[in-house]
């Protein structure tokens, strides 16, 4: 919100245009649906959880969707700073902020990279949250007491 | 609009007071829900509306 200014007008010189049109656009966006879910989060945890399993099912469902929602935020992070630094890349070393798609591919590789790997961590946290649902009732109480 | 310093700001905070206010109507309007139904919707929500988002903005993208 505050700093972002100066990233904005470097990545809309550079030819990684889309880091701003649709990963900071997208990422701000998703950021107010994880604020609501954040802000859900206590009011459903509110009261007995221990011995409500559908309440304890909501926290881990919605607990489930901040972590993703957080880690897709990361992951769009990468992108957007990757924008950043080959509009300075092209700069630099062409004298333009723009740059052909060749030239850009070891970057793109890299930045693709790990956004498949921040996909793939909070889809293995995601799938251990889920498997805790499934979890017999007296599991998932004692799981919840310790 | 950004009477809070900007206007990302005021948005947040907007979508806020309005969450809150239709969660205090809503919770003294004693709707039936299964925990199973909550869940679905809330998911389903946050799925759909992600979906969206992403739809409009590779539609601004392109």
């Amino acid at each position: 919100v505050v700093y972002y200014r100066g990233d904005k007008a470097i990545i809309r010189e550079g030819p990684w245009t889309f880091a701003h049109s649709f990963f900071m656009e997208t990422k701000i966006h998703r950021f107010l649906m994880l604020v609501l879910l954040a802000t859900f989060l206590p009011i459903a945890a509110y009261g007995d959880v221990v011995r409500k399993r559908a309440t304890r099912h909501i926290i881990l469902w919605t607990s489930a969707l901040v972590v993703l929602l957080a880690l897709a935020m990361e992951g769009k992070g990468t992108f957007i700073s990757m924008g950043v630094k080959i509009a300075v890349l092209a700069k630099k070393y062409l004298g333009s902020l723009k740059m052909s798609a060749q030239e850009t591919n070891t970057s793109t590789t890299k930045s693709t990279g790990a956004y498949v790997s921040g996909f793939a961590t909070s889809y293995a946290i995601s799938s251990i949250l889920s498997a805790l649902l499934v979890f017999p009732r007296k599991a998932t109480k004692q799981f919840i007491v310790v | 609009v950004a009477f809070t310093g900007h206007h990302w700001v005021s948005y947040g905070l907007l979508k806020m007071i309005v969450f809150l206010a239709l969660g205090f109507v809503l919770s003294r309007r004693g709707i039936n829900m299964t925990g199973n139904a909550l869940i679905t919707t809330i998911v389903g929500a946050t799925v759909l509306s992600g979906l969206i988002i992403a739809g409009y903005f590779i539609r601004g993208a392109v």
